[in-house]
């Protein structure tokens, strides 16, 4: 059950009606493990080497999700984190900003605001196993190269396949994925 | 001998399949069999699948896991993204009970159990901390001397430092003492430990500025006089090999800079032909380089 939230006016004029404290518990929950702990020394942006091409500002990410601000799950730049970890490793709080962002990209995806890009990864797995498949060309280059035509993977042992897509039901992803592949028809 | 089963994850086998061979031919040089690992999948994809659920990325790693302690068979990959996903998913379930409760509760509906039984090693790791730098070097037939190497460490190898065992993430030295132990030479280059821009589901993502931050690296290599940039990753490896061609047509810019897993560049000084080692899949030439080192 959301809380209440704590009025702020400022918000409220900004379109904002409540922040929601539960939001910080919830990245911490997923593994964004004492993302409370961040005093906005900035040493993350400072770190990150996406931010200076992009939008891209992990202290803002960091403060939002502190404030309560859910509106940091629209935000399109959360999406530009390339996961490298020189923030977290750097974090004189020793908070895993990474791991923040992947917590509020999870909660994202359960609003249906997950990239098709990252949907169209998990049909592929949920297909054949891999993100990536194998490919005619590729067969050829293996077989030169003395491997068999696929790997000893999925690939060649489908039978596995039933595993990873009970995975991905059990979790509720299977679904999203129906859900948004029916939305962006 | 000591025996592994050889998880490939998907850029390897299905992209690049000479970094597979590659890994196969040259352990056996050191008495390590690399053997079929039957049934496995993607890892799954950290960046993109973590992204999704962070659950299920650890309950499909851990199937992959799984799959190998009922063979009573330690890992070893040749990736840092599967790296990543089965590393910290056998450490992170051994180390906290709640979670592998969590985590098996999901495995417990295709009838798996993850017990924590076996170890996920990098190649890398093992070539370094078991076989060692002097055995690699009793190894090579054919000295790399004189060849300019611009090392890629790939961030999810070293990174979160607190994740991983080879310490400091701001300046290792391993990767360097085994290129240095084939006689090449590693070149410093500036803002070495930067990623090569592809993870975290960006390049799928936003390519633009993937290879923009891929292009900053592949400039910083080429003032540093690299003749060849080697790493451990076959997405690092697609994103600096595939990403100059992108980056030619998207932005003009030309770097030429051959790109090799160090298995390959291993293969070469033990005297493999290029041919056996796959290196006629890359995107750019190698060609130059064999010329300068064969």
């Amino acid at each position: 059950m959301a809380s209440e939230g704590i009025r702020n006016p400022k918000h409220e004029q900004l379109g904002r009606a409540k922040l929601d404290p539960d939001l910080i518990k919830e990245v911490e929950a997923r593994g964004g493990k004492n993302a409370q702990m961040c005093y906005q020394c900035g040493t993350c942006t400072a770190s990150c080497p996406m931010g200076p091409r992009s939008g891209l500002r992990v202290r803002t990410i960091m403060r939002k999700a502190n404030l309560g601000m859910r509106e940091v799950l629209d935000d399109p730049d959360l999406w530009l984190c390339t996961t490298c970890y020189t923030c977290s490793d750097r974090c004189p709080r020793r908070i895993m900003a990474t791991d923040a962002i992947i917590a509020l990209r999870n909660l994202a995806t359960q609003e249906h605001k997950v990239p098709m890009s990252m949907i169209k990864i998990m049909g592929s797995i949920s297909k054949t196993g891999h993100g990536v498949p194998n490919s005619e060309g590729n067969k050829k280059k293996r077989v030169l190269l003395g491997l068999p035509e696929n790997p000893p993977t999925t690939h060649s042992y489908p039978e596995y396949i039933k595993d990873i897509n009970k995975i991905l039901e059990v979790t509720g992803l299977l679904k999203i994925k129906e859900e948004m592949e029916a939305e962006n028809q | 001998m000591k025996e592994y089963n050889f998880f490939l994850g998907c850029i390897a086998p299905n992209r690049y399949p000479g970094i597979e061979a590659s890994a196969v031919k040259t352990s056996r040089k050191f008495d390590i069999e690399l053997s079929d690992f039957k049934g496995a999948s993607c890892c799954p994809a950290p960046g993109a699948f973590g992204s999704m659920d962070v659950d299920a990325w650890l309950a499909l790693g851990a199937r992959n896991i799984c799959l190998s302690e009922k063979e009573g068979k330690d890992i070893a990959l040749i990736c840092n993204g599967c790296y990543k996903s089965l590393f910290e998913a056998n450490h992170r379930l051994k180390a906290d009970p709640a979670l592998k409760e969590k985590i098996n509760a999901i495995l417990a509906n295709i009838d798996t159990e993850f017990q924590g039984t076996i170890e996920v090693r990098h190649l890398i790791d093992i070539l370094y901390n078991d076989v060692g730098t002097e055995k690699v070097k009793e190894s090579v037939e054919v000295p790399l001397t004189g060849l300019n190497v611009a090392i890629h460490y790939g961030c999810h190898l070293l990174k979160p430092k607190f994740d991983r065992t080879f310490g400091s993430s701001e300046r290792p030295r391993f990767f360097d003492e085994l290129v240095e132990a084939l006689g090449a030479t590693s070149v410093e280059y500036k803002e070495k430990m930067m990623c090569c821009g592809a993870g975290g589901g960006v390049r799928s993502y936003k390519i633009d500025l993937a290879l923009d931050m891929c292009n900053e690296k592949l400039y910083n290599m080429t003032q540093a006089n690299a003749d060849v940039i080697v790493n451990v990753c076959p997405f690092c490896y697609l994103q600096l090999d595939r990403g100059q061609v992108e980056i030619k047509e998207k932005f003009g810019d030309v770097y030429d800079l051959p790109v090799l897993h160090y298995n390959q560049l291993l293969g070469i000084a033990q005297g493999m032909s290029p041919e056996e080692l796959g290196l006629d899949a890359n995107e750019i030439d190698v060609e130059p380089l064999l010329a300068k080192i064969l």
